[in-house]
């Protein structure tokens, strides 16, 4: 059996990893999947740790919670990208300022 | 009774409704004005039947009304009636009447039209109060009022900055006399405690009466220290008082200096002002308190008046200004007056007031014709002539006939020719004159000779006036087509001509001594006093007149009507003579000037010493609010900014983090975590 550690070294790793592209991409829709990636980190996470709750596999049902509430989240991400894209003509977060204030 | 409120009080009606509602009415309210006055002419004649006796020395009719009290004195307002304010009653309103038929046509287009009606009946209204008051203080306030009313009409063509000086000037100098009159005022009321007129001629008159007969005149040593107790010098601060007001109402010398300027006035104000309203208020009123003067101050007055008549008559001389030689002539004419006062006669002063007042008025209303006639040619041709310039008249005979004639008649009764009204009673005063210098002796024999004088001097300016306008040929082509005015201007000249004539006066043309009108107010037969002349004075005075008098005017008549040319330069002592013996120019220097120079020395010091004083309080103030602004910029702002600045360079620096980037916000919060971690993992340990 492999050890928890190893899935947690991986989740750690895919959340440095997203959380990376998340704060250096140019393209919004690469700061998406970077998020992505830090949900999947999170759920592996959740899914590693649920190995040990035989019972009831709580770790697995709200993994599949997060991957249902991750998939709707990106549906509004994408939605708000176009809209932002359609505001600026551009999905580079560095260039959209408006949040200030 | 009745009628003699109603004459009084029917002007005042007039100057009320036209003063309210005179531009709205059909014709500006002339016809309001002239009818009012007309009643109230009508009403006074009434009066006059029934209250003029010719030989009581005074009938009195009083009526009294409480006016008010205070403490125990109570001033009462009434009329009087006696033989004095009836005569003038009906001669003011006589005049007054004439005068507003007059004014319709003289007046006629003027742009002021509507206000120069109520001014006029107020004139009349304020002089009527004046005669007929029975109580020295509405005397004093009519006296005032007249003051007023003569303001307004002599400033009438107020644009003119001559016509608003001379309204200021006679207004300033009446005033002058008005503090006489209040002077008098009060020094009567603490004599007396009281205002009316008849009490104080008592009461005053008997205890100046009582105090004469005790102290022989001679004995000036004894008299003096008589005279000390106050009551008396009360008496004569009093009658000096009235003197003075009187003087200054009547322009005698030296306050006669505002009446040859008030001709600024329109003309048949003028007329007014000189027959009956304005100048007769001062006889009138000398004569109305004549008993309350002592004898001394009666000489002054003689003497004064003789002055005024002689100087006033060498000013004439030499005018070229139809209406100033009138003015000269009415001041030298009211120096008579004086004459007559002084020298005891003031039945004499006032018969010459009637008559006086009669040929003046005419005199002006006919020298009113003759302007208003040049003024409407003037603007017809557009001649640059002055048109009250005696220079550029002449031979007007022809073109206003009926003018010619009364102006005849009023100058030969001016110039006290045997036959008119004039004559008698100038003749009157003469004599009177005589007698009293007589009982005098030594040098007060002057004062008579110099009036024979000036009644030569009379004669012989107002003979060149006459030759000067009618006789000769036009000097100005263009008034060869004056016509002559309307009826309305007309009738009351001929009415006047008819009064210049001796018959309404006298049966007898030569003599005065059986005069009903003069006889009407002395207690002393006019003819008893007469008798103290000796005949050798009346036959010389009638010669005089029958022979001197026509003599004088006959060389004037030959001087003037055949002069063409008029000397560019003028004499010396015509100059002299002309600037009105430059009495204007030496009141400039000695009153005028001090009191500028004193009233700019006055705003010096208010503000050098004054405004300086106030100037340092100002810049203490000033400096102490800097200070104090100081304080509150720098300390109390100063915290409450440091407060303020400090908070907001702390919200900068908090600011200073949001970019509004996303990936900032999200590095920032991810640091944030792991710092929070940190923190916790050291402190754990």
């Amino acid at each position: 059996m492999i050890p928890l550690s190893h899935f947690l070294i991986v989740g750690a790793l895919l959340f440095s990893i997203g959380l990376y592209t998340v704060l250096s991409r140019k393209n919004a829709v690469l700061v998406l999947i970077g998020i992505e990636f830090m949900l999947n980190a999170a759920i592996l996470n959740l899914v590693a740790f649920g190995m040990y709750d035989r019972m009831d596999n709580e770790g697995q049902v709200f993994a599949i919670f997060a991957i249902v509430l991750a998939a709707a989240t990106v549906a509004v991400a994408l939605a708000i990208i176009i809209n932002v894209y359609s505001q600026y003509k551009t999905i580079d977060p560095d260039k959209i300022k408006d949040m200030k204030y | 009774m009745f009628f003699a409120l109603a004459a009084l009080l029917l002007p005042l009606l007039s100057f009320i409704l036209l003063s309210v509602s005179g531009k709205r009415l059909p014709g500006k309210g002339d016809w309001l004005a002239t009818g009012l006055t007309g009643l109230s002419f009508v009403a006074a004649l009434l009066v006059f039947m029934g209250v003029f006796q010719s030989d009581a020395p005074h009938t009195s009719l009083l009526f009294k009304l409480e006016w008010f009290r205070i403490g125990n004195t109570t001033i009462e307002a009434g009329i009087t009636l006696d033989n004095l304010s009836v005569l003038m009653l009906g001669l003011v309103t006589f005049i007054s009447l004439l005068v507003h038929i007059y004014s319709m046509a003289y007046m006629k287009g003027d742009p002021r039209y509507h206000r120069y009606w109520p001014y006029l009946s107020l004139f009349v209204f304020s002089m009527l109060g004046l005669v007929l008051s029975g109580n020295l203080l509405i005397t004093y306030m009519c006296w005032e009022l007249v003051g007023v009313a003569s303001y307004l009409m002599i400033g009438f063509w107020f644009e003119r900055p001559k016509a608003a000086l001379a309204s200021q000037k006679s207004f300033i100098i009446n005033r002058l006399g008005d503090i006489g009159f209040l002077v008098a005022l009060m020094s009567l009321f603490s004599l007396a405690g009281t205002f009316d007129i008849q009490a104080l001629n008592q009461q005053i008159g008997d205890a100046l009466r009582q105090a004469a007969a005790a102290l022989p005149l001679s004995d000036t040593a004894d008299a003096a220290g008589a005279i000390s107790g106050t009551a008396d010098v009360r008496i004569y601060i009093a009658a000096a008082g009235l003197t003075l007001a009187a003087f200054a109402k009547s322009a005698q010398f030296p306050l006669h200096t505002w009446l040859p300027d008030a001709m600024e006035g329109p003309t048949s104000v003028s007329s007014l002002i000189h027959a009956a309203t304005m100048v007769a208020a001062g006889v009138f009123l000398l004569a109305r308190m004549f008993p309350l003067f002592p004898g001394e101050l009666l000489d002054v007055i003689a003497v004064a008046g003789t002055f005024t008549a002689f100087l006033a008559a060498t000013v004439a001389l030499v005018q070229f200004d139809i209406k100033k030689v009138l003015a000269y002539s009415t001041i030298s004419q009211l120096g008579f007056m004086m004459l007559g006062i002084g020298t005891g006669h003031y039945e004499a002063a006032i018969f010459h007031l009637v008559t006086h007042a009669f040929f003046k008025c005419l005199l002006f209303l006919g020298a009113g014709a003759v302007i208003h006639h040049i003024h409407e040619v003037k603007h017809h041709h557009n001649l640059e002539i002055g048109e009250q310039d005696m220079r550029i008249m002449g031979g007007l005979r022809r073109e206003m006939p009926l003018t010619f004639w009364v102006y005849t008649l009023a100058a030969a009764a001016l110039a006290g020719l045997p036959f008119f009204s004039g004559f008698l009673s100038k003749e009157m005063i003469l004599l009177g004159s005589f007698g009293w210098a007589l009982e005098k002796g030594g040098f007060w024999l002057l004062i008579p000779l110099s009036a024979v004088a000036t009644s030569l001097l009379t004669a012989w300016y107002i003979g060149r006036q006459w030759s000067l306008v009618f006789m000769g040929k036009s000097r100005t082509p263009a008034l060869a087509h004056v016509k002559e005015g309307n009826l309305k201007m007309k009738i009351p000249m001929a009415v006047l001509g008819v009064f210049t004539l001796f018959i309404w006066f006298s049966l007898n043309p030569f003599s005065t001594s059986d005069i009903a009108l003069a006889g009407a107010f002395s207690a002393n037969n006019t003819a008893a006093l007469l008798q103290g002349v000796p005949g050798i004075i009346t036959w010389g005075l009638l010669l005089l007149a029958l022979v001197g008098l026509p003599a004088v005017l006959y060389t004037a008549f030959r001087g003037f009507s055949m002069k063409a040319q008029f000397r560019e330069k003028e004499s010396g002592l015509e100059n002299f003579l002309s600037r009105g013996w430059y009495l204007d120019p030496v009141y400039n220097a000695i009153f005028v000037r001090p009191v500028l120079w004193l009233g700019n020395s006055m705003q010096a010091i208010d503000k050098k010493l004054v405004d300086g004083f106030l100037h340092l309080l100002e810049r203490l103030v000033r400096s102490l609010s800097k200070v104090a602004a100081w304080l509150d910029k720098v300390i109390v702002d100063g915290l409450v900014n440091a407060i303020g600045g400090r908070a907001r360079s702390l919200g900068d620096f908090f600011r200073g983090f949001q970019t509004g980037r996303v990936q900032q916000y999200m590095a920032l919060a991810v640091f944030g975590l792991m710092i929070l971690y940190l923190i916790k993992i050291v402190l754990d340990k």
